[in-house]
């Protein structure tokens, strides 16, 4: 049994997050529409590193705009999930977060790297303590208390990881981790989430390894999956705003596709 | 990525949502390592996502690529 309290699937399957809200549910957009009452905003951020700056300058210009609306629900995977807690939240001081997060850091606060020789005896290329840091510094108690309470409005935040155990795309209901009040493990997902494969070491969770949610799917968006077609909207048509941190010329290259290209110290 | 994102647009589609998606404009100089966490990298990238999150639509309704799904089948969930 897994923290979030579902028996890991099948490989290749999806988790129910994806699918329902809760079991016996026809779909989890239909589900928080009847919860909300009126047609979702639903906003994605993909993963892509660095790159997560440009998501978090886009956030700040939308709302600068005027235009941007206040997220129903909110998925992230990678950077995006660093980012998706105050992009719920989506008060200018949390903007003011993200623009920090994405402009005042450099590699140091998110790994140092190891000896590529350090492969023989540690689990990694670097060590992400410092990313472990950062997320504490701007995910704390008061934030969480504060997801808890969006949740209370039936405003719900996802994050994806990739359980190294079954290869499968594990998504966790954030909003829950926080009503429960349970830091350590929302801290831990989202580290979880952005721990980029072989680069950054796993992160265990109740005896489970997870990594970078990227490593299966870049994107997650609940309510996409299942095995129904969901039913016709409730208060017609929503919005899914999908805020890819890759580059147009490269699509469907992601620019973290290039990993490649990076060079262990030596 | 581009399997997430053409599920992504199927998924929206058929939730009968609207599909909205932005992404890096070509012009930003994004370098070739997304871990390199590179400040002047990583400046110019929030300054152009702040510039383009200003725009009134900044928005693309389908994905620039969609691989090989047929155009019919795109027709059907425009």
């Amino acid at each position: 049994m897994l923290p979030n309290g579902h028996d890991p699937l099948n490989p290749g399957k999806v988790s129910p997050l994806y699918a329902a809200a809760a079991p016996g549910n026809t779909n989890a957009i239909r589900e928080f529409e009847r919860r909300r009452g009126h047609a979702l905003n639903v906003l994605s951020l993909s993963g892509g590193g660095q790159n997560g700056a440009f998501g978090a300058g886009l956030l700040i210009g939308w709302r600068e705009s005027g235009r941007r609306p206040v997220f129903d629900i909110v998925g992230g995977v990678s950077t995006g999930a660093l980012m998706a807690t105050h992009a719920l939240l989506g008060t200018p001081a949390d903007d003011a977060q993200l623009e920090e997060m994405y402009t005042q850091i450099t590699k140091k606060d998110i790994y140092e790297e190891r000896r590529i020789y350090s492969l023989a005896t540690a689990d990694s290329l670097a060590d992400t303590e410092p990313l472990a840091r950062l997320i504490a510094k701007h995910i704390t108690a008061e934030t969480l208390q504060r997801v808890a309470d969006t949740y209370a409005d039936n405003r719900v935040i996802v994050v994806g990881t990739t359980n190294v155990d079954y290869s499968q795309t594990w998504v966790w209901n954030m909003s829950a981790i926080a009503k429960d009040g349970n830091l350590d493990l929302y801290r831990k997902v989202l580290l979880a989430s952005a721990s980029f494969p072989i680069v950054f070491p796993p992160v265990e969770i109740d005896g489970h390894l997870f990594i970078d949610g990227a490593a299966r799917s870049n994107i997650v968006i609940l309510g996409l999956g299942g095995t129904e077609r969901p039913a016709s909207p409730l208060y017609g048509a929503g919005n899914l705003y999908l805020i890819t941190m890759v580059c147009n010329s490269v699509l469907p290259r992601p620019c973290a596709g290039r990993l490649v290209t990076w060079q262990p110290r030596r | 990525m581009l399997t997430a994102l053409t599920r992504s647009y199927f998924g929206a589609r058929f939730l009968g949502y609207n599909f909205k998606m932005v992404s890096i404009p070509d012009s930003v100089n994004v370098g070739n390592d997304a871990l390199a966490f590179d400040p002047k990298t990583m400046r110019a990238a929030f300054d152009a996502g702040r510039a383009l999150g200003k725009r009134p639509d900044p928005w693309m309704t389908v994905p620039p690529s969609v691989g090989d799904i047929p155009g019919w089948a795109l027709d059907q969930i425009k």
